[in-house]
């Protein structure tokens, strides 16, 4: 196939997308085919090497496609039990299967011997945001502000990445929050039994718990606690501090 | 293995890698496509359509430099959220990687 067909058949598997982005995608592999060119790659050679046009076509719609986080994100609790008798290989399988549908997280859950959580991506959109909370995994990026309302579940565990916000009142048993860039989440208002609290980065965070605290803090973030828990664990490497309750 | 989860786990890989290799230094489309495909077999193709998608999350930005023998070249280089992005999936890959060793053993 030559450069020009590849181009023509990866433009009629992006009909319908709008003319911009179809323009901006096919750009995207003309920068290729003239980089490779440049490295003594000959056509023939470049568009073997790249993939059938109308397959990566597909993968690209699919990547477009405006998708409605809420609906389909939320995977609904994975019917997953192993049995004490399956093999190794049944295992490993079903952990690649986990692995495909939730990403790394979850199936690293899975082998802890928890139940997979279903994995909620909030929107790219620096937005306000409620997003229902129903023993979930939580993850927001970016900078939106997120509400998760008025909580009372076993467990929820929220994975902060970006500038945002987040904040949720009620009851849990453990909270885990992973804050890795400068998030801001306040938890003040939602009691917990056991909180993990793992921050890197300049983010910070206010939580209660009343049995356990277990914090690292790698960097320069804050992590106030509501009430000074019966067993406190801290690690702190960099400028970061734990703020007791007076 | 099934294939599509062989693919499937591929691509998880996939975007740990390209936020690797960017985090090394800005590169262009077809030093990231041909420096993953010959490690790890994919078509190279399949890059543009994580790139494209990194790039919507602001990931990482693009920019454009003329070089002296060829064609423009478009660089790739991550963003801040594109590093935090990073530290957060080589965690999950840590994670990950220690609960396969914990079933398939060590063969180091």
């Amino acid at each position: 196939m030559s450069r020009a067909l590849f181009i023509v058949k990866l433009k009629e598997g992006l009909a319908g997308l709008p003319q911009s982005e179809i323009d901006e995608i096919a750009s995207d592999y003309e920068f290729h085919f003239a980089e490779a060119a440049a490295a003594g790659q000959s056509e023939d050679d470049i568009v073997a090497r790249l993939g059938d046009p109308t397959r990566l076509a597909r993968e690209l719609r699919g990547g477009t496609e405006q998708r409605h986080p809420a609906e389909e994100e939320l995977t609904p609790e994975a019917p997953v039990t192993i049995s004490s008798g399956t093999s190794t290989r049944g295992r490993l399988g079903l952990l690649l299967a986990l692995l495909a549908m939730f990403g790394m997280g979850a199936a690293a859950y899975y082998i802890a011997g928890r139940a997979p959580a279903p994995v909620v991506n909030a929107p790219a959109a620096p937005s306000r945001q409620t997003i229902a909370a129903t023993g979930a995994r939580i993850m927001i990026s970016g900078g939106q502000v997120v509400d998760l309302g008025t909580i009372a579940q076993e467990r929820i565990e929220i994975v902060l990445d970006g500038a945002g916000a987040v904040t949720a009142r009620g009851r849990v048993k453990e909270l885990t929050l992973h804050i890795d860039g400068s998030g801001s989440a306040d938890f003040g208002a939602l009691q917990a039994d056991i909180v993990h609290v793992d921050l890197s980065g300049t983010g910070n965070a206010e939580v209660w718990g009343a049995l356990m605290a277990d914090i690292t803090i790698l960097g320069s973030g804050t992590v106030r606690l509501k009430e000074k828990p019966k067993a406190l664990t801290q690690s702190v490497t960099g400028s970061g501090k734990v703020i007791l309750p007076n | 293995m099934a294939d599509s989860t062989h693919i499937q786990l591929k691509k998880g890989i996939l975007e740990l890698c390209v936020l690797t290799l960017l985090a090394e230094k800005d590169s262009y489309g077809y030093q990231i496509t041909s420096r993953l495909s010959d490690a790890i077999g994919m078509a190279e193709g399949t890059v543009y359509p994580l790139l494209r998608k990194m790039q919507k999350d602001e990931l990482v930005d693009t920019y454009l430099t003329d070089s002296a023998s060829g064609p423009p070249r478009r660089y790739f280089k991550l963003t801040k959220a594109g590093h935090r992005a990073l530290a957060a999936k080589r965690a999950e890959w840590k994670a990950f990687k220690a609960a396969l060793v914990d079933i398939l053993g060590d063969d180091e």
